[in-house]
């Protein structure tokens, strides 16, 4: 067993309270490196083939984008977001949620479902040839009810 | 509508939160855990490597790293684990350890002499008392060295540690032993 030693406790205290100026100098490229890595991922086909060209969005980029949706809006954490792809086209979406006890968790599935349609409905084009959605069924699950704010 | 009363805000996130988060792929989360944790990681992986100019590269990978792997990551350890064991790896792929460099007794003594009543840490030397402790640290073997600071500065427990090492706790512990006996010699005069 390690005796206490309260002078060396003190001075690692004091290291812990050093700044860091090395990283204060660094912390911009760092994100800026973190936010340039790429991930394999998969394409979804953002827009109708018009001769000119196809856009697409990564699945990542779409994740993030919803994650960060529904964490601003709601008292919930997403723990899991899933696309079905048929080709590049998405066709559902599963979504997994920690939700808070005292939150009428049917009006949050419908909320998230709400915002998570109209959020793609501003990234990705109608590709049916019906002119539908391309997301079918958004499914929410409430996997977990924590007590107040699932982000802690 | 269940609207969330802090907009999401990540500030006061705790770590599993965050981790769970930066999981699903949320870009603001991760760049919370960096906003968190790089100046630990800076603090612990200059005083590992033997060049401050390697430190932003290891710190920059260690965070690249952890963001294309982090969607395989599901909390069997802590977050802060999990970030050094990446970081450890960056740093020894470097082959640029700080090595454990013996100095003579007399640079690591107060300027002002043998005067215990003064201290250190609110006293004016504290400039020249931390340098006296960047010294020691890098007295010590590398090992005895990452295992002090992560128990002492980053306050990981020994099972902690041993995973970021792959060491047991007790080998754990008896780095720490070590590290702490040499450190207690080597700032003696400062106590």
């Amino acid at each position: 067993m390690t005796e206490p030693d309260p002078f060396l406790h003190r001075a690692a205290s004091y290291l812990r309270t050093v700044p860091e100026p090395g990283w204060d100098a660094i912390s911009n490229r760092v994100r800026a490196a973190v936010h340039a890595a790429s991930r394999a991922g998969w394409p979804i086909r953002a827009s109708r083939d018009t001769g000119a060209g196809v856009v697409y969005i990564s699945d990542h980029a779409l994740r993030s984008l919803l994650a960060r949706e529904l964490r601003r809006r709601f008292v919930c954490q997403p723990t899991r977001i899933a696309f079905t792809l048929e080709g590049a086209v998405l066709r559902a979406i599963d979504i997994d949620v920690t939700g808070s006890y005292g939150t009428q968790l049917r009006d949050l599935g419908d909320d998230i479902r709400r915002l998570v349609l109209d959020t793609i409905r501003t990234i990705l084009d109608d590709l049916d040839q019906n002119g539908e959605s391309p997301a079918g069924p958004i499914d929410v699950t409430i996997t977990d009810v924590v007590e107040g704010d699932p982000l802690g | 509508m269940v609207t969330a009363p802090t907009g999401g805000d990540l500030r006061d996130a705790d770590d599993e939160a965050l981790r769970a988060s930066a999981v699903v792929g949320d870009r603001e989360a991760f760049d919370a855990i960096v906003n968190r944790y790089g100046p630990v990681l800076y603090r612990y992986a200059r005083r590992m490597l033997a060049y401050e100019a390697d430190v932003p590269d290891v710190v920059q990978d260690t965070f690249v790293a952890a963001w294309q792997q982090i969607g395989a990551f599901r909390g069997s350890s802590s977050l802060r684990t999990w970030l050094f064991a990446i970081c450890y790896r960056k740093i020894a792929d470097t082959h640029r350890l700080k090595r454990a460099r013996p100095v003579e007794d007399w640079v690591l003594e107060p300027l002002a002499g043998p005067d215990t009543s003064a201290d250190p840490f609110t006293a004016a030397s504290n400039a020249a008392f931390l340098d006296a402790l960047e010294l020691a640290l890098g007295e010590l073997p590398v090992r005895q060295r990452a295992v002090w600071m992560m128990r002492e500065v980053e306050q990981m427990t020994f099972p902690e540690i041993g995973e970021v090492l792959h060491l047991s706790p007790d080998a754990v512990r008896g780095h720490h032993l070590r590290a702490v006996k040499t450190l207690r010699v080597l700032l003696r005069r400062w106590q």
